[in-house]
């Protein structure tokens, strides 16, 4: 894939690009929608989802209660638009220090090379043999549950990803004329890497993020079940479905709709990846 | 000339050597890539420096920004051996010397606008603030037959033309004293090559510019050279007056490169079909021409021809030098009433700029 | 690189998986000691576990402790089970590469099949709807997947057992009865990984001048699809099928622990539960373990594979 034909692409803004593609049109509505969705439950959130009704549990949807209520009383939707913030906030955060951490590692590995290169390569490789989930999984436990922790596991579990996409694109970086060109006119090592190299390494590390945004809601899901999330009686899709699993013959819909919330989360990320993709390619 | 030149380059040498397989059994291997080259470029003069792929005129290139080191010889600029300078000496001194890359399309950054590239030198250098520099730029962008506006541009809205234009631009903010063009019209369409040729002529002759030009292609280099070095396997085969070398070469490599010129020439014979170069095959003792020279003897095999004087300010790598035979666009085989019309190109061909 | 070299890679990859795993602990907040006694506070057990793991002792001198036991084969006792570590995870590990392999399987069958469907077929309708459904495959989280799975196929249809284990060798039939849903479940996210990559591969084998001229030749479509596009195809797919196993171990956790297969993925969640450190440990370990083999195994494949069928096949 021509890199430079990526990074011409990008001269539009990102917004149009997204939009130009279906799968980006599909995605960027789902995103928002959910984090429209996390940001309002406050004030649209029917129900205090902590509230316990001891008369009223396990009921299958009703119009009091549209898509019923849990065991201990609490109402589904309720705790459906307030259990958006884990997982929003796990993704964006993750992902943000994936990024913080990963890509200037990656830069260094592939700049500076030799054993500052075979040090951070081995360190990633390491990491990425252990499967991404458990990684996180050990981290949370061994950290404590708490969505603060949780975002942080599985941080950690996405860099060594971003350490090698930004490590072998700035080998190709390198490589390319422009940044010889660039040193023979007297530019240094700071300046090539922030002006010349970084730039270019923004279109493939963009459409990695929004994948690993899709595995973090996932991942903040998986903890949330295994009770390594926020901690209850805190809402999320994750706890939420942990208490399904035990209702799944009389209460289906204490299920059905976390999973789905994370399920069309994930669509919308991942989605959001592949029209980045496509409109980068494009051109 | 009294004063030195501008950029006098004594016995440079690059080896590029890499050890193979595995301790204990490791193997060094070596490519010579540059080999004993010496010559100087003195204050608006052009040096045409001439070769194949492979024959180490883009590492010579390389060797004299530094952008790689030498193994052996120096590169004086205006009299200061490079070499002996620290990093940040050697930074300011970059700035005397600039290079015009062979590919338009890659030798600017596509995420940085056209002006920022230009004016980059600048603000490296120290040599002008972000203000002046777009001033600055402006001008240099007009002088290559630009328009100032363009500069808020990313390259890829341009053309390969275009682009070697700010390319040159580029090159030129500094007011460098030498400008090093590798290949700089090769991957250019023919009828743009000629624009930018006149340019950079132009420029030269208006800011007294020297300039080591590059290139495969003998007739590209006859319109800009006023001296021309040949360069065959990492080493200078003949070196002298532009007109001298193409009118009367002294070495047959020299010669071969001539007659695979595609001129307007019915009855050319063009190159012989030759392997590429590879690495150092056969660093045998002797000429490293000789497997394919068609003058060779035995003593060609034996030893290798050093650099020699053969008539004023022209030498030749060739114990056979005055066996060479001028080289002439005619052919036996032309019919008479092209012939004319061949001496006449032939004519104006070798005059060249004069004309 | 050279055998040698291949081996010290290895070993030093192993080498700082291990730091890793010892390291966990030392993330745990409070005394490690306390941790450990679990439910049992009083100060002779702290004391006496302080003694037994070396706890007093500096960082660098309790890892190579540590390491030296785990070298031998020692990585503990499980605080839940009372049972040496090492014993019940290698006990666990025969159910988990069971359910891993059918899932493997069950990922290649689908996955590819459908990539190539999608690659024949590209640009209608049918291409369209396998993209959408591989979208989905890999969004949707296992573990809700299961228990929609278990919802439907168990609860409303009984078909299939909802959980429980039968060894395929006491059972082969009731094994399969008990597996195929986790088998599905677990590998449907590699299946549209698969057939995304099948696809693509699929399309560029197709456009290739050997397969165009086999068409202008008169060569039936199956074969040409068949014969030549798909085995290219497979190549890149099974590499990233032997590779992508690792992968499968992550997904088996939640998947192991929704149909309750005694796998240690399910022994990975339990000890989560049980707050059981060791065994967490020593899980991570063993699955870094497996990955750099199965990595080792890849890369001898590939070198094996690849001048054979350059040189050989057409």
């Amino acid at each position: 894939m021509s890199a430079r034909a990526e990074t011409i692409a990008l001269h539009e803004g990102p917004l149009r690009l997204l939009w130009r593609t279906i799968p980006g049109r599909i995605g960027l509505v789902l995103v928002l929608f959910f984090v429209a969705m996390a940001v309002t439950a406050p004030v649209l959130s029917p129900f205090d989802p902590l509230a316990n009704d001891w008369m009223a549990v396990l009921q299958p949807p009703s119009r009091a209660h549209p898509l019923g209520t849990d065991e201990l009383g609490r109402d589904v939707l309720s705790r459906l638009l307030w259990g958006a913030q884990s997982p929003l906030v796990a993704a964006f955060g993750s992902v943000a220090v994936a990024l913080a951490v990963g890509v200037p590692l990656g830069m260094l590995a592939g700049y500076a090379g030799g054993a500052v290169d075979a040090v951070i390569s081995r360190l990633t490789d390491t990491l990425l043999a252990i499967p991404g989930i458990m990684l996180a999984i050990a981290l949370a436990l061994f950290l404590g549950g708490s969505l603060f922790n949780a975002t942080l596991a599985i941080s950690v579990a996405a860099i060594p990803a971003f350490i090698r996409l930004s490590r072998a694109r700035t080998l190709q970086v390198m490589a390319e004329p422009y940044v010889e060109a660039a040193r023979s006119v007297g530019v240094r090592t700071v300046r090539l890497l922030f002006v010349h190299v970084f730039p270019n390494l923004v279109p493939p590390i963009i459409v990695q993020a929004t994948l690993a945004m899709a595995v973090a809601v996932i991942a903040e899901a998986s903890l949330s079940f295994l009770g390594l999330g926020r901690p209850p009686p805190a809402p999320s899709w994750g706890s939420m479905l942990t208490v399904g699993k035990d209702y799944i013959a009389n209460a289906p819909w204490l299920s059905i709709w976390p999973g789905l919330c994370i399920f069309l989360v994930t669509v919308g990320f991942s989605l959001l990846g592949d029209g980045l993709r496509q409109s980068l390619d494009r051109r | 000339m009294t004063a030195p030149p501008v950029l006098a380059v004594e016995a440079l040498t690059k080896t590029f050597t890499w050890r193979r397989g595995l301790p204990g059994f490791r193997r060094t291997h070596a490519v010579h890539a540059v080999r004993d080259v010496s010559f100087s470029v003195g204050k608006g003069e052009t040096l045409g420096l001439v070769g194949e792929s492979g024959s180490g005129k883009s590492t010579t290139a390389r060797l004299l920004l530094r952008l790689i080191e030498p193994t052996a010889g120096s590169v004086r600029l205006n009299g200061k051996d490079l070499a002996a300078l620290g990093a940040h000496e050697l930074r300011a001194r970059r700035g005397g010397m600039q290079m015009i890359f062979q590919d338009p399309f890659a030798s600017l950054n596509p995420r940085l606008t056209v002006g920022y590239q230009v004016a980059e030198p600048l603000i490296v250098h120290g040599i002008a603030g972000r203000g002046e520099a777009r001033a600055r730029v402006a001008a240099l962008l007009e002088r290559v037959g630009l328009n100032p506006s363009h500069a808020r541009s990313y390259p890829h809205q341009f053309s390969g033309g275009q682009r070697q234009r700010i390319a040159i631009a580029r090159a030129l903010a500094v007011a460098p004293d030498l400008v090093i063009a590798d290949e700089a019209v090769s991957a250019l369409d023919v009828s743009v090559r000629a624009q930018i040729l006149n340019l950079l002529d132009d420029i030269r002759r208006e800011q007294q510019l020297s300039m080591v030009f590059i290139s495969h292609d003998l007739g590209v280099v006859r319109h800009v050279a006023d001296r021309v070095a040949v360069m065959y396997r990492g080493r200078i085969v003949e070196t002298g007056p532009a007109r001298a070398v193409f009118h009367t070469p002294r070495h047959p490599y020299t010669r071969e490169l001539l007659e695979a010129m595609p001129v307007a020439r019915p009855g050319g014979r063009g190159m012989a079909a030759r392997p590429p170069l590879e690495a150092d095959a056969a660093a045998a003792a002797g000429c490293g021409f000789a497997s394919r020279c068609p003058l060779a003897v035995e003593r060609c095999r034996s030893a290798e021809p050093p650099l020699a004087p053969v008539a004023a300010g022209h030498e030749s790598a060739c114990f056979r030098a005055a066996d060479v035979a001028p080289f002439s666009l005619g052919a036996s085989n032309v019919p008479p009433a092209a012939r004319e019309r061949l001496r006449r190109l032939q004519e104006r061909f070798l005059a060249g700029r004069a004309a | 690189m050279g055998v040698l070299g291949k081996i010290g890679s290895i070993l030093a990859t192993l080498f700082l998986l291990s730091v890793v795993v010892f390291s966990l602990q030392l993330l745990l907040p409070g005394d490690p000691a306390t941790v450990l006694a679990g439910e049992d506070r009083s100060p002779e057990t702290i004391a006496a576990i302080r003694e037994r793991f070396g706890l007093d002792q500096p960082l660098p001198v309790q890892y190579v402790r540590w390491l030296g036991n785990a070298v031998q084969g020692d990585l503990g006792i499980s605080m839940r089970f009372n049972q040496p570590v090492v014993a019940l995870v290698l006990s666990k590990l025969p159910v988990t590469f069971q359910l891993a392999t059918m899932a493997l399987v069950i990922a290649i069958l689908l996955g590819v099949t459908a990539g190539v469907f999608a690659a024949v077929y590209r640009g209608t309708a049918v291409d369209q709807t396998l993209t959408i459904v591989s979208v989905a495959g890999f969004s949707i989280p296992n573990f809700w997947l299961g228990i929609l799975m278990i919802m439907v196929v168990s609860v409303q249809w009984g078909l299939l057992p909802p959980s429980g284990y039968v060894s395929p060798l006491v059972d082969p039939w009731q094994s399969f009865r008990a597996m195929i849903m986790p088998a599905f479940v677990l590998g449907s996210g590699l299946a549209a990984i698969l057939m995304r990559h099948t696809r693509s591969a699929m399309i560029e084998a197709l456009g290739t001048d050997y397969v165009r001229t086999a068409l202008a030749k008169g060569i039936p479509r199956r074969r040409i699809i068949l014969r030549h596009a798909l085995r290219n195809a497979l190549v890149p797919v099974i590499t990233l099928g032997a590779l992508e196993f690792g992968q499968l171990l992550g997904g088996s956790i939640l998947t192991e622990y929704v149909f309750s297969v005694p796998g240690i993925g399910k022994l990975l969640v339990d000890s989560v539960y049980n707050r059981d450190y060791p065994v967490v440990q020593a899980v991570v370990l063993c699955s870094g373990a497996i990955y750099i083999a199965l990595n080792l195994l890849a890369d001898l494949a590939h070198a094996a594979l690849d001048p054979r069928v350059r040189g050989g096949a057409a």
